[in-house]
């Protein structure tokens, strides 16, 4: 097995961890941190994607995306957290309202 | 020039309002509307002169160095259709007494920014990152106004949107190891059927589809669009999820034209039909209007996934797909300027009633007859009245429709009609129920109404100019070159 492929498919395992963490765990922080778990097995794909083989030059344009990606994705996760901590400051709770009803 | 000038006019315009304070945010934003407007149309001119879709080498470097920027009749559109909400809705905003946070003002040409990056952009990878600017802006649009309730929808608003892009920039990420390239248009010349091209396609389509989104992705719509403020809810609904649909339309018929199989488009027409039927039901037992309106755009946005399953069957008779086409383009802009105009009236309801509960709309007709009758125009064009926008748009998808013989859709369409007046009568009847007690209630300014009003007559004017726009939208666009 190739190290591109080795590298693609753990990529697409860490994005699909991170999904199904997304939808299942409740707290509001495990949320976030699970949307960053997807990004980084997206970016682990990008780094696949332009790796070649030992000698030949490596593609530079899925090392741009990846910057250009965590950037995007710093942003949006302060974002999130930003949010998510006044939501808990002012309704006690880490949790979105459809979450709490299940408690 | 044109298209630099979309670019960046939103862009200083948002970075001169921030360090401005948004003090006086009435300049700035006539001339980013007088500039946007004017390069909208000149892109339109420029490209009948071309007679076919161009490029735009950014500072003159080819791909995959320099962004390509690609203009057809759906670009042009989709630009005037921002331009003119950032012209009402911001007339509105200057109009408005609770005009809100003077931070509507640099995010919100932020957000245009993007959706002009959008529009614009011929690079998959460039586009994922509008898309994220467009909803980090739209989000924090929605919270400048603080609520408890905004905020909680704003983060499901937020997870979502970030899912739905992730998938798609992991859609992009297989389908670049696959081809080497982004530009969707160069793709959609190489792309070949196949499972590594359909796993890439279709995580693509998932991300789009929760982001536009499609039932029964909109779990998080409804408060999304209602709890904010009504210029929030009104570019939210008109223009944000639309954004998403747009990037679809492109990848679906222009950067994986191949990929597609007709399975794939009957399933999003019956969920697009199932969104028509369950949003519109849904609409009618709301008992809070901005929620009523909200749960319409669920049911609005149904119409436009009818194009997918029209088209799987078209191959070979391009003439209904450009019906199917040019029908679903309309539905979109026709959608985009009732909704606003609708959200914006349902402010002014709610401001003049005190309350956003439909009942509370009593006795509006004898107040504010200029809302009411703003109301009752939008809700022609949801409705499919002629001469409206919204009567055109679902003519050409029928006519589409019944001609590729899949005339179940023009059921859907019958059902959708009669349930979307059936909600806009329930608020017309409130309106003009007699109301007894005089209250001391906030009296929105006339201007603001008649904001509203311009975004509504827009959409009833957009069904009497047909033949230019038709011409322009299949010049070359998706459709002919199938």
């Amino acid at each position: 097995m190739s190290s591109s492929a080795l590298f693609g498919g753990t990529g697409i395992i860490i994005f699909l961890v991170g999904l199904l963490g997304t939808f299942s765990l409740p707290h509001l922080l495990k949320k976030i941190v699970c949307i960053n778990v997807m990004g980084s097995g997206v970016f682990l794909v990008l780094a696949a994607v332009g790796n070649k083989d030992v000698g030949a030059t490596n593609d530079p344009v899925p090392q741009a995306m990846i910057l250009t990606g965590i950037v995007v994705a710093m942003a949006s996760s302060v974002f999130a957290l930003a949010l998510a901590r006044q939501i808990a400051h002012r309704s006690g709770f880490w949790l979105l309202p459809e979450d709490r009803e299940k408690l | 020039m044109n298209a630099e000038v979309l670019l960046t006019a939103p862009l200083l315009g948002a970075i001169i309002l921030w360090v401005t304070g948004s003090k006086k945010p009435l300049p700035v934003w006539a001339a980013v509307c007088v500039g946007t407007l004017f390069a909208g149309f000149g892109l339109g001119s420029e490209l009948t002169e071309h007679g076919e879709p161009y490029r735009i080498l950014l500072g003159g470097w080819q791909a995959p160095l320099g962004i390509n920027l690609v203009v057809d009749g759906l670009t042009v559109f989709m630009v005037i259709l921002t331009s003119l909400l950032g012209l009402f809705v911001g007339w509105y905003s200057l109009a408005f007494k609770h005009a809100g946070s003077s931070l509507f003002w640099p995010l919100w040409m932020g957000v245009w920014t993007g959706l002009n990056g959008v529009f614009l952009s011929g690079d998959l990878f460039n586009i994922y990152v509008m898309l994220e600017l467009i909803a980090l802006g739209s989000i924090a649009l929605m919270v400048v106004e603080g609520h408890l309730k905004t905020q909680v929808a704003a983060l499901r608003y937020l997870l979502a949107a970030l899912v739905g892009s992730l998938t798609y920039l992991l859609g992009v990420a297989l389908l670049y190891a696959e081809y080497g390239m982004l530009d969707y248009l160069s793709l959609g010349e190489v792309v070949e059927p196949g499972p590594r091209s359909s796993v890439a396609f279709g995580l693509m389509v998932s991300g789009l589809l929760l982001k536009t989104p499609l039932f029964p992705l909109h779990v998080w719509l409804p408060e999304a669009y209602s709890t904010p403020s009504p210029q929030t809810g009104a570019l939210l609904s008109a223009i944000v999820g639309k954004a998403s649909f747009y990037v679809l339309l492109r990848i679906w018929f222009q950067g994986c034209p191949a990929v597609p199989t007709p399975s794939l488009g009957r399933l999003l027409g019956t969920l697009g039909s199932v969104a028509i039927i369950w949003g519109s039901v849904l609409a009618l037992r709301q008992r809070s209007l901005k929620r009523l309106v909200a749960y319409s755009s669920v049911a609005q946005l149904g119409y436009l996934f009818l194009i997918f399953p029209i088209s799987a069957s078209a191959s070979g008779q391009p003439r209904w797909l450009e019906f199917a086409y040019t029908g679903t383009v309309y539905q979109l802009l026709a959608h985009a300027l009732a909704k606003a105009s609708m959200f914006l009236s349902a402010g002014i309801a709610v401001e003049a009633g005190g309350t956003d509960a439909l009942s509370e709309v009593r006795g509006l007709a004898e107040r504010r007859p200029v809302t009411v009758f703003t109301l009752a125009i939008s809700g022609a064009t949801l409705m499919g009245l002629p001469p409206s926008g919204g009567f055109t748009a679902k003519w050409l998808i029928l006519k589409g429709a019944l001609g590729v013989g899949q005339w179940w859709w023009a059921l859907v369409l019958l059902i959708g009609g009669l349930l979307a007046a059936a909600y806009v009568f329930a608020v017309l009847r409130f309106a003009f129920d007699q109301r007894d007690e005089p209250e001391a209630v906030a009296e929105p300014t006339r201007s603001s109404e008649w904001a509203a009003l311009s975004l509504a007559l827009c959409s009833i004017l957009l069904g009497l100019w047909l033949q230019e726009p038709m011409r322009l939208l299949v010049l070359g666009g998706i459709g002919i070159n199938q």
